[in-house]
């Protein structure tokens, strides 16, 4: 009989200082899947490998071997002493890659990015000949359990950092992002980080207002923008859909008396201050003014925190779909085996919305 | 025939029912099928009044032997005609925008429309609920084909009163979104918006949609008062006469006008345009229900006039 085994190493077992050796490249991965779906133990394979884990599933006929041999290639990217790797069999194994894909396993609760990473995980195996019936088949549930129970609980709902629940707001204030111009004031870190955020929607046009010119060039350039001096503020202000706020000065930067002039100019068109600056750049009285929304990093850490909660209270339901999930797999694989194939059950879910689509469920054991 | 005009008419007054029933659940579920069950639903339903309107004229014409039949000439056949215009232009908004969240905002106002269309008898007098049963004969006594007053039996009553109705069905459009306007800017501008800012469209959204629906209700009411004044000339033999319900008709046409002009010239966006939006509907509540109780000459669903 052949068993499942997964070993591996993640942010929840090891530093990432430590973690960063394991992790492997794009380039790496073949040769290191080739390596373990060669040797002869192991009949079938998939490495997955992010910032956050490496982890390698295997179908087995002898798992002491299998096992030394990851073990053996673990260490050796490692360097001194034992990694502080986990092993799962069977069930547990099936259980735990569920988890993983649901983003149950994440350093943020259900976030998304991690179903797109096991997918192309199971596509690197895929095409390295690495997979099998199994792993084919589990994988493939896997994917499907991940969007499952984002779809029924609201693990994954909400922004989970300041920058992306700003990017929503702006989306709730103006819709479609694409014709908006983004104004960042003081060349910052986190203000870089926002404008990544918001170009990444497609925001048309960004300018960099900065007190020293060069830094400004250096962040606008870049991300395709235009650099401006500090003293240009109103008039920018007056072009500017999104304000982004993060400079290092003492006082305000923009008052409420100027925005009010300078609504008056801009037609009723709405004016979005994301103020992420402490102390803070922009007087909060602005937010008093019709058209105007003002956040500060406060604000936004709030809802984040509020977001995170609320997903935190998901987790048990969240768990528990994929523990059944597992179980069910497991109890299908059993009837596979003995030659008497048992269909998945069907969920409702696929019947009633419209996020999996029929072909996540339909043939896995054709 | 009156069966089938009764029946429709039932199955329809249901359908809204369901249809909210389904937008109500879309927007706590969040499953797109809600909103398509909801929108089906709601077609289907008007389908059904449309067979509704068509029997009663049918049935009004061979009972009666009036040629100038039109369903909208009293109080229950005005409300529930009203409502069925704000479902039709709510489905004209929905596709145009497939935003199934605004059934929220707008299919209870044909609700309530329908609801008051069974009130008539209550208000006169001619009814009271004591039992149960007394419901039945509320609804059968409202829903009488009545005999069209000589004074409606024209061919401007075919057209003058659908374009006012089109044009206020609009307006009662515009006043559901303007209420979701205000009520997400409200959340977004409290710095805490609840969860729920990301079931609905965006501001800028809200604001272009309520001007748009506006924007093409404008000229239908300008036309609908016009043909108004054409009917006045040939039954009054005046074109324009004061009296209150031209008045309020005139004063529902300028505030929409100044709504157009601000924002157009004065370059108004957002709160106060969807503000203007909630006063101009009210405006035309008052136009379409209350000034029958002022004016004689238009006194037809208040009897004031008769």
């Amino acid at each position: 009989m052949k068993k499942l085994l997964l070993i591996g190493v993640s942010h929840k077992t090891a530093q990432v200082e430590r973690r960063e050796r394991l992790s492997l490249s794009e380039a790496a991965l073949p040769d290191f899947l080739g390596r373990i779906s060669g040797a002869p133990a192991v009949a079938e394979a998939v490495v997955l490998s992010t910032c956050n884990r490496l982890e390698v599933y295997v179908l087995t006929e002898s798992p002491s071997a299998a096992r030394e041999l990851i073990e053996k290639e673990l260490a050796a990217r490692w360097g001194e002493g034992a990694p502080p790797w986990y092993v799962r069999e069977d069930l547990a194994a099936v259980r735990h890659l569920f988890h993983v894909a649901a983003g149950l396993d994440s350093l943020v609760i259900g976030e998304g990015e991690i179903l797109g990473q096991v997918k192309r995980a199971y596509e690197a195996a895929l095409g390295a000949r690495g997979t099998g019936k199994f792993t084919n088949v589990l994988f493939q549930r896997a994917l499907y359990v991940g969007k499952l129970v984002r779809a029924e609980t609201r693990i994954s709902e909400g922004a989970t950092s300041s920058a992306s629940v700003a990017v929503s707001l702006a989306g709730k204030i103006f819709g479609d992002l694409t014709e908006k111009n983004i104004l960042i004031v003081g060349a910052g870190k986190m203000a870089e980080l926002s404008a990544r955020n918001l170009l990444s929607q497609k925001a048309a046009r960004l300018t960099v207002a900065n007190r020293t010119l060069d830094k400004a060039t250096e962040l606008a350039g870049p991300l395709g923008g235009r650099a401006v001096p500090l003293e240009d503020l109103p008039e920018e202000l007056l072009v500017a859909d999104i304000v982004i706020c993060s400079t290092g000065a003492p006082t305000p930067l923009v008052r409420a008396a100027d925005v009010r002039d300078i609504m008056a100019r801009r037609r009723g068109r709405a004016l979005f201050f994301i103020d992420i600056a402490v102390p803070r750049d922009v007087e909060s009285e602005v937010n008093g003014i019709e058209n105007v929304y003002l956040y500060n990093i406060d604000d936004l850490q709030a809802i984040v925190s509020e977001t995170v909660g609320r997903r935190r209270s998901e987790i048990e339901k969240a768990t528990l779909l994929a523990d059944r999930k597992a179980e069910e797999f497991c109890r299908c694989c059993e009837s596979w085996q003995a030659g008497r194939p048992a269909p998945f059950a069907h969920s409702d879910f696929l019947s009633r919305s419209s996020v999996g689509g029929p072909a996540a469920d339909a043939t896995f054991l054709e | 025939m009156r069966l089938i005009e009764a029946w429709t008419f039932g199955v329809a007054f249901a359908g809204y029912a369901v249809g909210l029933f389904f937008y109500v659940g879309y927007a706590l579920s969040r499953r797109e099928m809600w909103g398509r069950w909801g929108r089906r639903v709601l077609i289907f339903a008007v389908g059904c009044q449309i067979v509704s309107l068509v029997t009663r004229v049918m049935a009004a014409r061979t009972v009666f032997g009036q040629n100038w039949y039109v369903p909208w000439s009293n109080w229950f056949e005005s409300f529930s005609f009203f409502a069925f215009l704000i479902v039709v232009g709510f489905l004209l908004i929905e596709t145009s925008s497939s935003l199934p969240i605004l059934g929220v905002f707008v299919v209870p106002f044909a609700g309530l429309a329908l609801l008051m269309s069974f009130i008539e008898p209550l208000l006169s007098g001619q009814a009271s609920i004591v039992r149960a049963a007394d419901l039945g004969l509320l609804l059968s006594s409202a829903r009488a084909i009545p005999q069209l007053p000589p004074a409606l039996q024209s061919y401007w009553m075919a057209v003058h009163v659908p374009a006012m109705f089109v044009a206020y069905a609009a307006f009662t459009n515009a006043f559901g979104l303007g209420l979701a306007y205000l009520i997400q800017e409200r959340q977004i501008k409290s710095r805490r918006p609840a969860e729920f800012i990301y079931r609905l469209p965006s501001l800028e959204e809200l604001d272009r949609l309520i001007y748009k629906v506006i924007f093409l209700a404008f000229p239908v009411l300008t036309l609908g008062i016009i043909l108004g004044a054409r009917w006045a000339y040939e039954a009054w033999g005046r074109y324009w006469g004061w009296d209150p319900k031209e008045t309020w008709a005139l004063i529902t046409w300028l505030i929409y006008l100044a709504y157009l002009h601000v924002r157009l010239a004065g370059g108004w966006r957002g709160r106060r345009t969807a503000y203007f939006a909630l006063f101009g509907f009210a405006v035309v509540l008052f136009t379409y229900v209350g000034v029958n109780y002022l004016s004689v000459l238009h006194g037809f669903l208040s009897g004031v006039g008769r």
